[in-house]
C-alpha cells in the first residue's frame, strides 16, 4: 500500500501564543489553555501516516483537538506549525507541501483532491441552493461545466448515497438530518477524492440513520478504495469503521494503534478510562 | 525446517492504572510453528492460552519476548515490534484468526461475512461468494441461513461462520481458540476432516483445544502453559 498522507508536527494554537504555551499544557498539566497568556492548545505535535484506501480514526472527547487536525488538512485552518505532505495518486505521482502551498494551489487540491462531511451540514452545504445543485458547485469548480453532465452526474451521487431523486431540485434545508448528511457525502464524493475527512458525520443522528449511513460509507469506501480520516467520540463507529486509531487528549495524541489494540489492549489510563466508560 | 513461527520468552501483563495493579497473563512460553504442521497450546484457564495468539495476532500488544514470523520470501519480522501497517498486510495475506466468539460487521449476511477476508485480498465478490457457499456446506450450516446476518445465530452456527471465515483465504499461519467448543460429535468430524485437509496443503497452525482428544488427533507439538504468578505474590513472598 501506498502513502498518500503524512502529517509531521501540526499544531494549532488559538490565541496570540507565548513562548511557554507548548510546556504548559497537555494531559498531564490536565488543561489546553496556556496560563500565561490565555491561549489555547488545540493541537500540539500531530503526527500521522494514511495510506491509500486506508480508514483512520481519531478519538477523543469534545475539545481534544481531533476536529482541529482535519480541518487544517482541508485547509479551513492554517497550523501555527507543522507539515503536511500529499502523495497524488494521479498525474504521476506528484508531492504537494500542503502548507507551503499558496492559496489557489491549496484551493485546487481542496476542490480535486480532497472531500470533507462535516458534523453540522450547514458547514458543508450551501442551503440558499438545492442539493443537486450543492454538487453541481462543487462539480465546476473543479472544472466540470457542462450542464447536462452536471446533472447526470448530481443524479447518479444523490442515487449512490440514497436520496431521492425526485428531491435533487430541493433545498437541503427541507431534509431530515440524515439526508443532508447524505447529500454532504455525495457533495464530497462528487470528483472522486482519493481522500475524505469525516468529521462526526452521524452525530446526533438516529441509531437506524447512523447504522444506513455508517454502511454506506464503507460500501464507498470498499468500492472507490478511497483514504479517510475518521474524527469521532463514538467508540462503535471506531470499531466499525477505522483499522488504525489515534487518541487524542488536549491537543495531543497520546495513544495509537491498531483500532482492535486500542479497543481492547489500551495502554494509556485515559483510553483505559473511555474502553471501559462504553456502552 | 525454519519454523514460520518462533516465539522466545513471550510474556504479557496488563496494566490497570485506574485501580493502580498489574495483572499478568503469560509469562516466558516459547514455541514454534511449521508449516503444514499444528501446535496445540493446553494448560488450564487463566494460563494466557488466548493471550498468546492474541499477541501473535497484535490485539494485545506483547510486555517481552521475541515473536519471529517468516513470509513466503524468507524475511523475519518480529510480530512484536511490527509496524501497524505491516501487521494489516500481512492479517490480509498471511495471518487468519479464528476467535472463540465471531466478531463481524452487523447487517452483512452471513454469506458476506465470510466472504471478507477473499473480498479484502482482491478476489471478485461472486467468486468468493461460491467458495463460501462451498465451505458453509461442508461445514453443515443449513442453507437458508446464508442469506441472513449472523446475529441470531446460534452458538455453534456462530462458530461455524468463524471458521468459514478464517478459512477461506488460506492464510500461511492460521490462529485457532476453541474452534470446536460448542459444535455437536458429527461437525466436529468435519472441521477435523477440514483442519487436516489445510495441514496437507501447507498452512502452519497454532491451535487451543477443549478436548484431549483432538489435542491427539491434530496436534504435531504441544506446549503446555501454566498460569503466572501475580507479581504482588512475588512481592510478598521475598518480604516474608
Amino acid at each position: 500500500m501506498k502513502k498518500i498522507l503524512e502529517v509531521r508536527g501540526l499544531s494549532k494554537i488559538y490565541g496570540r501564543g507565548c513562548p511557554q504555551c507548548f510546556d504548559s499544557t497537555g494531559p498531564e498539566l490536565d488543561t489546553n489553555i496556556c496560563p500565561h497568556c490565555g491561549s489555547v492548545v488545540a493541537a500540539h505535535n500531530v503526527s500521522l501516516d494514511l495510506h491509500e484506501g486506508e480508514i483512520l480514526g481519531i478519538m477523543g472527547e469534545s475539545g481534544s483537538g481531533k476536529s482541529t487536525v482535519v480541518k487544517n488538512l482541508f485547509f479551513d485552518e492554517a497550523p501555527t506549525a507543522g507539515e503536511a505532505i500529499f502523495f497524488d495518486t494521479q498525474e504521476g505521482g506528484q508531492q504537494w507541501d500542503m502548507f507551503a502551498l499558496n492559496a489557489a494551489r491549496q484551493r485546487w487540491l481542496r476542490n480535486h483532491r480532497f472531500g470533507m462531511v462535516y458534523q453540522n451540514p450547514h458547514l458543508g452545504l450551501n442551503f440558499n441552493v438545492s442539493a443537486g445543485g450543492n454538487i453541481a458547485e462543487r462539480l465546476l469548480m473543479s472544472d466540470i461545466s457542462h450542464y447536462g453532465d452536471i446533472r447526470a452526474r448530481a443524479r447518479q451521487l444523490l442515487a449512490r448515497t440514497e436520496v431521492l431523486i425526485d428531491r435533487m431540485d430541493e433545498s437541503p434545508k427541507k431534509f431530515s438530518g440524515g439526508m443532508q448528511q447524505r447529500v454532504q457525502i455525495a457533495k464530497a464524493l462528487a470528483t472522486r477524492p482519493p481522500l475524505l475527512y469525516l468529521d462526526e458525520v452521524t452525530t446526533g443522528l438516529d441509531l437506524s440513520v447512523q447504522a444506513r449511513i455508517l454502511d454506506l460509507i464503507l460500501e464507498i469506501q470498499q468500492e472507490l478504495r478511497t483514504a479517510m480520516i475518521v474524527v469521532t467520540h463514538d467508540l462503535g463507529v471506531i470499531r466499525l469503521l477505522a483499522g488504525r486509531t489515534l487518541v487524542m487528549k488536549y491537543g495531543r495524541v497520546i495513544e495509537s494503534g491498531l483500532t482492535d489494540q486500542i479497543l481492547e489492549d489500551p495502554q494509556h489510563a485515559y483510553t483505559q478510562r473511555l474502553v471501559a466508560s462504553a456502552l | 525446517m525454519q519454523p514460520i513461527l518462533d516465539i522466545d520468552g513471550l510474556s504479557k501483563h496488563f496494566q490497570l492504572h485506574e485501580q493502580n495493579k498489574l495483572i499478568p497473563s503469560c509469562a516466558n512460553v516459547h514455541l514454534q510453528v511449521h508449516t503444514g504442521q499444528l501446535t496445540a497450546l493446553i494448560g488450564p484457564t487463566g494460563a494466557g492460552k488466548s493471550s498468546v495468539l492474541k499477541c501473535v495476532y497484535r490485539t494485545y500488544l506483547p510486555s517481552g519476548g521475541r515473536m519471529v514470523y517468516r513470509d513466503s520470501e524468507g524475511h523475519s519480522t518480529d510480530l512484536a515490534l511490527a509496524s501497524e501497517h505491516r501487521m494489516l498486510e500481512l492479517r490480509q495475506r498471511d495471518i487468519g484468526f479464528v476467535t472463540q466468539f465471531l466478531h463481524c460487521l452487523p447487517r452483512r449476511s452471513a454469506l458476506d461475512v465470510v466472504c471478507e477476508p477473499l473480498v479484502a485480498q482482491g478476489v471478485e465478490r461472486e467468486v468468493a461468494r461460491a467458495r463460501a457457499s462451498e465451505l458453509l456446506g461442508l461445514l453443515n450450516v443449513p442453507e437458508r441461513l446464508w442469506g441472513v446476518p449472523p446475529a441470531t445465530f446460534s452458538g455453534g452456527e456462530k462458530q461455524r461462520v468463524n471458521l468459514a471465515r478464517g478459512l477461506i483465504a488460506r492464510p500461511r499461519l492460521l490462529l485457532l481458540d476453541e474452534p470446536t467448543a460448542s459444535l455437536d460429535p458429527t461437525t466436529t468430524e468435519r472441521v477435523i476432516g477440514l483442519i487436516n485437509s489445510i495441514k496437507a496443503e501447507g498452512v502452519g497452525m497454532l491451535a487451543i483445544f477443549h478436548h484431549p482428544d483432538l489435542v491427539q488427533r491434530l496436534a504435531d507439538r504441544v506446549v503446555e502453559l501454566t498460569p503466572p504468578v501475580a507479581v504482588s505474590d512475588i512481592l510478598e513472598t521475598c518480604a516474608s
